[in-house]
């Protein structure tokens, strides 16, 4: 499973590489594995290769692919699809049954 | 080595700006080179280039440019004086191919979250990117 990294944005060092605590990885990380990277707050996301570990100062370097980050792909939640596609539709139908009984009923009177 | 910035120029700070991720990042920054600081994009405008004409030439240099602008809340403008008047100072890092718009801010020593405040709190409101 690939290890994901928190990182932050704005931090450039050894020309456009960045780095993180190795507190901020989740996974295992070599020198040359392929890992994500993610930015907490915003949840950005995007591809990245480890290109040192330094484990006397406790952190890790990375090559991300700076233009290949991109929003976060949200799963709506399973409760969310049941309402949208099955709920939602039928009380809309429910609604409209009304409606029409509401109308046929103030002709009459 | 600590860098001239006009006070003019344009300052960009992306996500995070949650006063305790900022703090967390000047800390790990310690671990590194020795010093609380932190990370910012800056440039002064050319002769007649607009303020939102620098945000989008800093996006560029960031190679963060791509983000989309319909959900892009995840950068922070102010301007250097903003910074300079709050008592930051402005670094280069003076690392073979650092870009040039990149910038690093000293937070002092050992800065406590009310230092960060004050550094977080001269950025204006989430912006989206220039059309």
């Amino acid at each position: 499973m690939t290890a994901r990294v928190a990182i932050d944005l704005n931090v450039r060092v050894r020309g456009d590489q960045t780095y993180a605590g190795l507190e901020d990885v989740q996974g295992t990380v070599v020198v040359g594995g392929h890992v994500e990277v993610y930015e907490p707050e915003s949840g950005l996301t995007g591809p990245a290769e480890v290109t040192e570990v330094d484990r006397e100062r406790r952190l890790v370097y990375l090559a991300v692919d700076w233009r290949k980050l991109h929003e976060p792909v949200r799963v709506p939640h399973p409760w969310l699809v049941v309402f949208r596609n099955q709920v939602w539709p039928w009380l809309k139908e429910r609604g409209r049954e009304i409606q029409s009984k509401l109308h046929a009923g103030s002709r009459h009177v | 080595m600590q860098a001239e910035i006009p006070r003019d120029a344009v300052v960009i700070r992306f996500r995070p700006i949650r006063d305790d991720a900022v703090l967390a990042s000047a800390v790990k920054e310690y671990r590194r080179a020795g010093h609380y600081r932190v990370s910012v994009f800056a440039d002064a405008a050319r002769q007649g280039e607009s303020f939102e004409a620098v945000e989008a030439r800093l996006l560029e240099a960031s190679e963060l440019a791509q983000l989309d602008p319909a959900a892009n809340n995840r950068y922070f403008t102010c301007t250097a004086g903003q910074l300079l008047d709050r008592g930051f100072t402005f670094w280069k890092d003076d690392e073979p191919g650092e870009l040039a718009e990149h910038y690093s801010i000293d937070l002092g020593e050992r800065p406590t979250l009310d230092d960060v405040s004050r550094f977080v709190g001269a950025f204006g409101p989430a912006r989206r990117r220039p059309a």
